[in-house]
């Protein structure tokens, strides 16, 4: 039978998963090895069961991907990375609503799921190009809060780079 | 006097207060000069306030651990409170005209106000109704204390939304500093001054074990009754979001968060608590809140402004054009240090990202201040145009199936061409406008530049040289004329050498019987344009080498195959102009630099410096060269080249346009490099 470890979301939702779907993250797969018997659920305190749901459905597409394919993102910035080679299932699998997105970001990050965190800063990068801040502010629903001041300073600052 | 107030309610109460009061900058030290200042102005320690204000004798339990100096002192009297009575909310220092009454006197060349500071003064947008209420005080009296405890009052007792809100001013600074939890008295609501649920905030303050074992009331604890001392040190405890990491890191748009009813502090790691503080949409709030708590509002959905800041520069790695980080660096405080830190890494790796052509070109010969000669200048310029479709990415796009770096080349020199061409006097008429803009379009499948912008660039080349004195050129050593054998040798010269040059030098002037006299008649048409800009060079090229002893460099040739670093003289390129509107690019310097070059041969710095100038002429020739010979005569058929470049041209296998000029670099290189036999690769004119 298959080996499956139990997960307790935030909001206390048990998951059973299999292992091999439960190791693609960094955090339970060393937790795992650390111990390999115990049999009480993982807690992921920091993600609530909808998120949790959507990153075990992830997990368990590519659970059989090759590590190696994921691109190491820990090197110095050698050059912006791209953003659009997006497999489609991924693409339509992280089409979700800004707050989904924030949140399986924020919980790729903290189980250390490189491709699902890759995913989703290239699904915000994507929607970040070719937008005015405006519209990027509008579209992430994030209050501007500069200063008059520095408003006027920061434009002041990158006129030069609108010239194109 | 009762104390019966529960400590946490008293500690956000004030600290809310000590900030709303702006009193945050006060420190100790200004004391005694308050109170040199004012002397008869001292005032009895205020008798101790309403308890349930808050804002009583009670001292404060982290004043300790806080480092705040327990020095009892007298209160300031200097500058009273702002006159309520007249409605004027306005500091009286703001308001030199009113004089002063009572206790306060009004600031003047005596009496300076005691707490001045950039931070007391209101925003320009504040007005003094809506301003928050530090801007109020200066200083605290007996009076103004009575007035303090009823601001406690109404500052405990508002709602979130009913103001009482930080001053923006310090909202943001402490906000940009991660110190400030964006929350009416520094608390998200629901864990209010009101509510009886100890929360972190709370557990900051009080965190001594000494102060918690002593009663409030204790007589021990020799604290001043100064409300003052309640609020410097109450201004010096920092909300226990501010230690959390991820959401914490911007902290101003937490929203608000219930509070888990068995939540403590020492349960969780700092993480987890700053965690606890996003609310999770799913989930409804379970804290039994505190009578008489207004309704919370509804929280908050997180946005990406909240990510942290690693996971921000993760993001901006993602975004490959400069233009896209400089966006992110101006659409909120949280994101803009990443994005300008991520755009100074762009920068560096993509000098020319988000720069018009023009810019860029300018920006590459700024940065070259030696002397250009003409291949080094090729190999800017060519390097400039990897360097300009590498950075700009979406440049490729422009060009579809094309090199965009074969398009760009020859653009950025009939840049070059044309600011010759205005800087020229020999040149009569300047290009007009709209043949520039006729020219650079017809030698583009696409259309990549519009009109405008084609025109915005001819004013541009117009009114600023391209080149200009930040690139000393380096003029023709030995004018065309010189060149020539003299009649009597200094010393013999290898015959070889001597054939390889006459035979160049009469092509020359079998070729040249069209050419205007006037450009040999006046020497170099470069010395002309090295007049105007640099007389040193100028005058060492005006020095004939005929009359010095010295012979011509022509005349060191060395021996064909040796490796001397003595290299004979290289014709300008202006011998192969035929016509008066080919004239501005012999200011282009045409000398081929014999260090830049791997090998020797007297042969191939002579074919060398027939490619430049074939190299040019046909970049030329679709920009300038046969259009201008068209302009005057309706044009038929295939454009006109020039005979000597269309002899060698076809003798190189080549023909117009931008494939020719990538031939042209082949051969080049193959030229260059020192295996190929050099009289081989160098394709004579067939006659």
């Amino acid at each position: 039978a298959m080996e499956t470890v139990t997960l307790k979301s935030g909001d206390e939702k048990l998951f059973q998963v299999p292992r091999n779907v439960a190791s693609k993250s960094a955090l339970i797969s060393s937790m795992l090895e650390t111990a390999p018997n115990e049999t009480e659920p993982i807690p992921v305190k920091n993600v609530q069961s909808p998120v949790l749901e959507k990153i075990i459905e992830y997990c368990t597409k590519h659970a059989n991907d090759d590590p190696e394919d994921d691109e190491d993102s820990d090197d110095e910035m050698d050059g912006p990375l791209r953003s659009t080679d997006i497999d489609p299932w991924d693409l339509k699998f992280i089409d979700v609503g800004m707050e989904m997105l924030y949140e399986i970001i924020m919980a790729a990050n903290y189980l250390d799921i490189k491709p699902l965190l890759n995913l989703g800063c290239k699904t915000v990068a994507n929607m970040i190009k070719g937008k005015t801040p405006d519209e990027i502010r509008s579209r992430f629903n994030i209050p501007n809060d500069f200063t008059p001041e520095e408003e006027e300073q920061i434009k002041k600052e990158n006129e030069w780079a609108e010239d194109r | 006097m009762a104390h019966s107030r529960s400590p946490g309610r008293g500690s956000l109460g004030l600290n809310g207060l000590g900030r709303n009061l702006g009193i945050r900058r006060q420190s100790s030290h200004t004391f005694p000069q308050d109170q040199s200042a004012e002397p008869a102005n001292h005032t009895p320690p205020p008798a101790p306030l309403d308890a349930s204000t808050g804002s009583g004798e009670r001292p404060v339990g982290n004043m300790r651990l806080l480092g705040v100096r327990h020095v009892s002192m007298p209160i300031p009297t200097t500058v009273s409170l702002a006159n309520n009575n007249n409605n004027s909310l306005l500091p009286r220092s703001f308001d030199p005209a009113v004089p002063s009454t009572g206790l306060g006197a009004a600031p003047g060349p005596s009496n300076p106000p005691v707490f001045q500071g950039p931070d007391l003064a209101p925003s320009p947008g504040e007005t003094p109704e809506t301003g928050p209420a530090r801007h109020r005080f200066r200083s605290l009296t007996p009076r103004s204390i009575a007035s303090l405890s009823n601001i406690t009052k109404k500052l405990t007792s508002l709602s979130p939304d009913k103001g009482g809100h930080d001053s923006s001013f310090f909202a943001s600074r402490r906000r940009s500093h991660g110190l400030d939890t964006g929350y009416p008295n520094g608390s998200p609501p629901g864990r209010g001054p009101v509510s009886n649920t100890p929360s972190p905030h709370f557990r900051v303050i009080h965190s001594s074990p000494e102060d918690a074992s002593v009663p409030d009331d204790d007589p021990s604890r020799n604290y001043s009754a100064s409300p003052l001392h309640h609020m410097n040190s109450l201004e010096f405890s920092v909300p226990s979001s501010t230690f959390g990491a991820g959401h914490a890191s911007v902290p101003g748009l937490i929203p608000p968060a219930p509070v888990p009813k068995d939540f403590t502090r020492n349960d969780h790691s700092v993480e987890q608590v700053s965690r606890a503080l996003v609310p999770n949409p799913s989930s409804t709030p379970s804290v039994p809140l505190s009578a008489g708590t207004p309704p919370l509002p509804a929280p908050l959905p997180p946005t990406m402004a909240q990510l942290p800041r690693e996971l921000v520069y993760h993001v901006l790695r993602y975004v490959e054009s400069a233009k896209d980080v400089i966006s992110c660096s101006q659409m909120c405080t949280a994101w803009r240090m990443p994005a300008l830190f991520t755009y100074r890494d762009l920068m560096n790796i993509y000098p020319y990202a988000n720069m018009s052509l023009m810019r860029a070109l300018r920006k590459r010969l700024r940065k070259h201040n030696a002397p250009v000669t003409m291949p080094l200048l090729d190999d800017i310029i060519y390097d400039l145009s990897q360097e300009y479709c590498r950075s700009n990415p979406e440049f490729r796009t422009l060009f579809g199936a094309d090199n965009p770096v074969d398009s760009i080349y020859p653009m950025l020199w009939t840049f070059l061409f044309i600011d010759r061409e205005f800087r020229n006097p020999a040149v009569k008429k300047k290009m007009s406008c709209q043949y520039f803009i006729k020219l650079v379009q017809g030698s583009y499948k696409h259309q990549v530049y519009s009109v405008t912008t084609l025109k915005t660039i001819y004013k541009d080349i117009k009114d600023h040289p391209i080149l200009d004195r930040h690139i000393p050129i380096i003029p023709s050593a030995v004018p065309h004329h010189q060149r020539h054998p003299p009649p009597e040798p200094p010393q013999p010269e290898p015959a070889e050498d001597t054939e390889t040059e006459s035979h160049g030098t009469d092509e020359e002037v079998s070729d040249l019987d069209d050419l205007p006299s006037e450009i040999d008649s006046q020497g170099s048409p470069l010395g002309t344009s090295a007049t105007t800009e640099d007389p040193e060079l100028t005058s060492s090229e005006t020095t004939p080498s005929l009359t010095t002893d010295e012979p011509p460099p022509s005349d060191l040739s060395p021996l064909p195959g040796s490796c001397t670093s003595v290299r004979p003289p290289i014709a300008p390129i202006f011998e192969f102009h035929h016509n008066q509107r080919s004239a501005p690019f012999a200011a282009v310097p045409a000398l081929i630099d014999p260090d830049h070059l791997e090998t020797s041969e007297p042969t191939i710095f002579q074919n060398i410096n027939q490619l430049a100038s074939l190299d040019l002429n046909l970049t030329l020739n679709t920009a300038f060269v046969e259009p201008a010979r068209t302009a005057n005569r309706p044009r038929r058929g295939s454009p006109r080249i020039p005979r000597r470049l269309r002899r060698l041209s076809n003798s190189l296998g080549l023909r117009g346009g931008q494939s020719t000029l990538g031939a042209i670099r082949q051969w080049w290189t193959q030229v260059k490099s020192p295996e190929d036999t050099p009289t081989a690769s160098v394709a004579q004119p067939s006659h």
